[in-house]
């Protein structure tokens, strides 16, 4: 719990400073594929590889996930019904029986109609949310931040000995 | 050498998470240290948990072993506690072994190539009894749970074989039943509320008709009719203005009356459709006379002597907890089995199986099955090996078999599942116990089919009828069962058990001591003792027969002395319903008759004045139109002769 709400904390710090821009677009990013896919599934597991070996913002990863799990469940009707014209579609049903035979690819679960549609959904997504969250981080910063800073509480709060005492923590801890 | 003003810049990191190789390393240690030292043990309080569930009695296991790198699993001394005897065992396996193919796993699925159970043991004693599922209680939405259904099959069951026959015979034996008759059904008789009842509606109608009638034309009214018509001249007419005046008197007068005529056909046409009602009304009381005769027959308990009925009334308590249990497996299956089979057994359409796609709906989404000939299915047991000898324990039984191809889906195996066991229980006194099982769902209607047969089975105080006026226990017997079920597209059934007992010794008491005596000597003379059951027809609801030869032989024994007593007994109720009910059906039917004539004849004669006086209209027309053609043809012939003249003919 302690690691996950450090990894938090560091997401907002990030998002506030001039740095880690990717890390935080392509965790939000997989956070969506990850909210859109079932927590048992090959996919889940791969991603969350992903997001542990590479060095990808996890807090921006686990709040992405937390906030699209429940977009996922409100559309699962729809994601259900995009699942079952797939798999029924006679014209792709021997991709579809090769891949249920080959091994590992049965363990993502594409073969039910709710992770088949959502799954698609997350990954068309997650391209153009990358931009797109890349393109609003940005923007974040050069508006709400740059603004905030220029306040008079927050050069007060800089200006206190505690915050000059946690600037040089953080420059030697990180 | 850094100055005092210079910090130590920080080394940019690079895309690989490289300081993650520790916490990863703990968290894989843990992930081991927890499959290795307690995966077991929980696996094992699973399968305890959700064979409670499932099975509705306390389910043990001591011990389970996994290996996952070699996915074997053993699982170690199975008890399942008998819910109708938690202190005894249902079944108690010693040993169950398997591995599961790393092939099938990577492919998401479970396959296993032999499965060992030995060390089979039934009925042994428990060291302390088993918990038994509470039943649930009963929800909105209707039935579903196993216990809901169970309770149900066994009052469906209780309800087929309601009544205790031999005990009502015996108590008319004693001229017991049917005597206080009277003061008993005072007041329950349908058919005499039904008279009541229809008195009253005879009374409501006949107020109607006599309104109908009220309004119905007067006879002044058509006698006036009758004078306005006399007074239209119907001859010598003087211009053809005089004689279409006289006809159009004459024509609004037929319309009139045939308004009238319209009016009374009418209310005779309503009389007779509300009469013929009535009528019907009055024929159901005879039904229902048949049908108060009948439940009072069954309220008094006066007896059937069909060997049959007989039959059942013998082996209802013996058959019972059987049937019961079938009832309880076959809500379970409906309820653990995969949709589709599950969609078959319900009635709802399937379609022909294929063979690439299986959807199975689920209510996260519906999970397709894209197999191909030879592929694994989802869930595959190639082969169970059962092995069991009785020396082991006490309890155990001497058992060998196969059960092969125990699947989820039979279309990619290509093969049924089939089941053969033989052996015995020498500590239960069963003995050549053999039964095959064969179940085919390749095809659209699917295939099950059952034999057991069981050589000898010792059977030592079996109550068979336990009642205040008669009990009849099977103290000593030695049977021998033949069991052939034959079920297709789970729903035609057709069931065959034949059961002989042999060296049979019974106990009958009876506070009657002709029952007790015609009894004995009825089992007495019977050396071998057969229970015949005949299943035939569509599920839920086959036509089941039970017959023996102990039902027959009682009902023989029966016969002469309680025949007379029965038809007295019957007899006795049905004067007494007619009696009831007599007087008035017959007070009911004369006024009805009598209201029916009385109305029709009113309704008759009215239509007969009216019609007489539109057949005397229509003869006045007829006369006034052939007087003026008449008048006409005699001046056309005045007027030639003075042509004729004028012209010198």
């Amino acid at each position: 719990m302690t690691l996950l709400l450090k990894q938090i904390f560091n997401f907002f710090r990030l998002l506030n400073s001039d740095t880690g821009t990717n890390q935080l677009a392509s965790g939000l990013a997989l956070g969506l594929v990850l909210g859109f896919s079932p927590f048992l599934s090959l996919q889940t597991f791969l991603v969350l590889f992903i997001c542990f070996f590479f060095r990808v913002q996890l807090g921006a990863a686990f709040l992405s996930a937390f906030f699209f799990k429940f977009v996922a469940f409100l559309i699962d009707p729809a994601s259900d019904a995009l699942g079952r014209a797939v798999l029924e579609s006679e014209s792709l049903r021997p991709l579809w029986v090769s891949l249920y035979n080959m091994p590992l690819v049965p363990l993502t679960r594409f073969n039910n109609s709710i992770v088949m549609g959502s799954g698609l959904i997350g990954l068309i997504l997650a391209v153009p949310f990358f931009f797109i969250f890349k393109k609003s981080i940005l923007k974040y910063r050069q508006t709400i931040v740059a603004q905030y800073q220029q306040s008079k509480i927050w050069k007060a709060w800089t200006a206190t000995t505690i915050y000059k005492w946690y600037t040089s923590y953080e420059k030697l801890y990180g | 050498m850094t100055t005092a003003n210079q910090t130590p810049t920080k080394k940019a990191k690079g895309p690989i998470r490289s300081e993650a190789v520790v916490p990863f390393t703990i968290v894989l240690a843990l992930f081991i240290t927890y499959f290795h030292f307690f995966f077991d043990s929980h696996l094992r309080r699973g399968m305890e948990l959700g064979g409670y569930f499932i099975l509705g009695a306390e389910v043990n296991v001591a011990q389970v072993d996994s290996s996952f790198l070699k996915g074997t699993l053993r699982i170690q001394g199975i008890q399942i506690t008998d819910a109708a005897k938690p202190t005894h065992n249902l079944v108690e396996i010693g040993d169950v072994r398997f591995g599961v193919l790393w092939d099938g796993l990577l492919r998401a699925r479970v396959v296993v190539e032999e499965m060992a159970v030995e060390q089979i043991k039934i009925g042994t004693q428990r060291k302390s009894p088993g918990k038994v599922k509470p039943p649930e209680e009963k929800k909105d939405e209707g039935p579903g749970a196993v216990d809901q259904l169970k309770e149900k099959a066994l009052n469906k069951v209780e309800e087929k074989y309601d009544g205790n026959v031999l005990g009502d015979l015996a108590a008319l034996l004693s001229g017991g039943s049917a005597k206080e008759i009277q003061g008993e059904i005072e007041g329950n008789i349908q058919a005499k509320k039904m008279v009541t009842d229809l008195q009253a509606s005879l009374k409501e109608k006949q107020k109607s008709w006599e309104e109908r009638l009220k309004n119905l034309p007067k006879p002044k009214e058509v006698e006036d009719l009758g004078k306005r018509l006399s007074q239209v001249k119907t001859k010598d007419f003087k211009s053809p203005q005089e004689l279409e005046q006289s006809l159009k008197q004459i024509d609004s007068i037929l319309k009139e009356a045939d308004s009238k005529y319209k009016a009374v056909d009418q209310t005779g046409k309503d009389l007779r459709s509300e009469l013929k009602a009535f009528e019907a009304e009055l024929k159901k009381i005879e039904d229902q006379v048949k049908a108060d005769i009948k439940e009072l027959e069954s309220r008094f308990k006066i007896p059937s002597l069909d060997a049959h009925s007989l039959s059942r009334a013998l082996f209802a308590s013996y058959l019972d907890p059987y049937l019961a249990k079938v009832n309880f497996y076959k809500s379970a299956f409906e309820k653990y089995a995969p949709p589709n089979v599950v969609a078959k057994v319900k009635g709802q359409p399937t379609g022909d199986p294929d063979l690439q796609i299986q959807p199975r709906p689920r209510s996260q989404g519906t999970s397709y099955e894209f197999g191909r000939p030879g592929s694994y299915p989802v869930f595959w047991i190639k082969k169970i090996s059962v092995s069991s000898q009785a020396g082991a324990s006490p309890d155990a039984g001497n058992v060998a078999g196969q059960i092969l191809d125990v699947t989820s889906n039979q279309l990619l195996t290509n093969k049924p599942t089939v089941a053969k066991l033989k052996g015995d229980f020498p500590s239960l006194g069963v003995g050549g116990f053999n039964t095959e099982l064969t179940f085919d769902n390749r095809k659209a209607e699917s295939l099950i089919q059952f034999l057991l047969k069981v050589t000898n089975f010792s059977i030592q105080k079996k109550e068979l009828l336990s009642s205040s006026d008669v009990g009849i226990e099977l103290s000593k017997s030695s049977g021998e069962l033949t069991t052939d079920l034959k079920l297709v597209d789970y729903k035609n059934l057709d069931l065959s058990i034949n059961n002989r007992f042999n060296q049979n010794e019974f106990t009958i008491t009876s506070k009657e001591k002709v029952a007790r005596e015609m009894l004995s000597s009825a089992f007495a003379s019977l050396p071998t003792l057969t229970l015949d059951v005949k299943g035939q027809g569509q599920l839920p609801t086959p036509r089941l027969s039970v017959d023996s030869n102990a039902g027959r032989e009682i009902a023989r024994a029966l016969e002469t002395q309680i025949k007379g007593k029965i038809a007295e007994a019957k007899a006795k109720i049905e004067k007494y319903v007619q009696d009831q009910i007599g007087a008035e059906k017959a007070k009911l039917e004369a006024e009805f008759s009598k209201i029916k004539s009385q109305f029709e004849g009113e309704v008759a004669k009215a239509q007969s004045k009216i019609e007489a006086e539109k057949n005397k209209a229509n003869a006045q027309v007829n006369a006034a139109k052939k007087d003026s053609e008449n008048q006409l043809k005699q001046k056309a012939n005045e007027k030639l002769k003075d042509l004729k003249k004028k012209f010198g003919f």
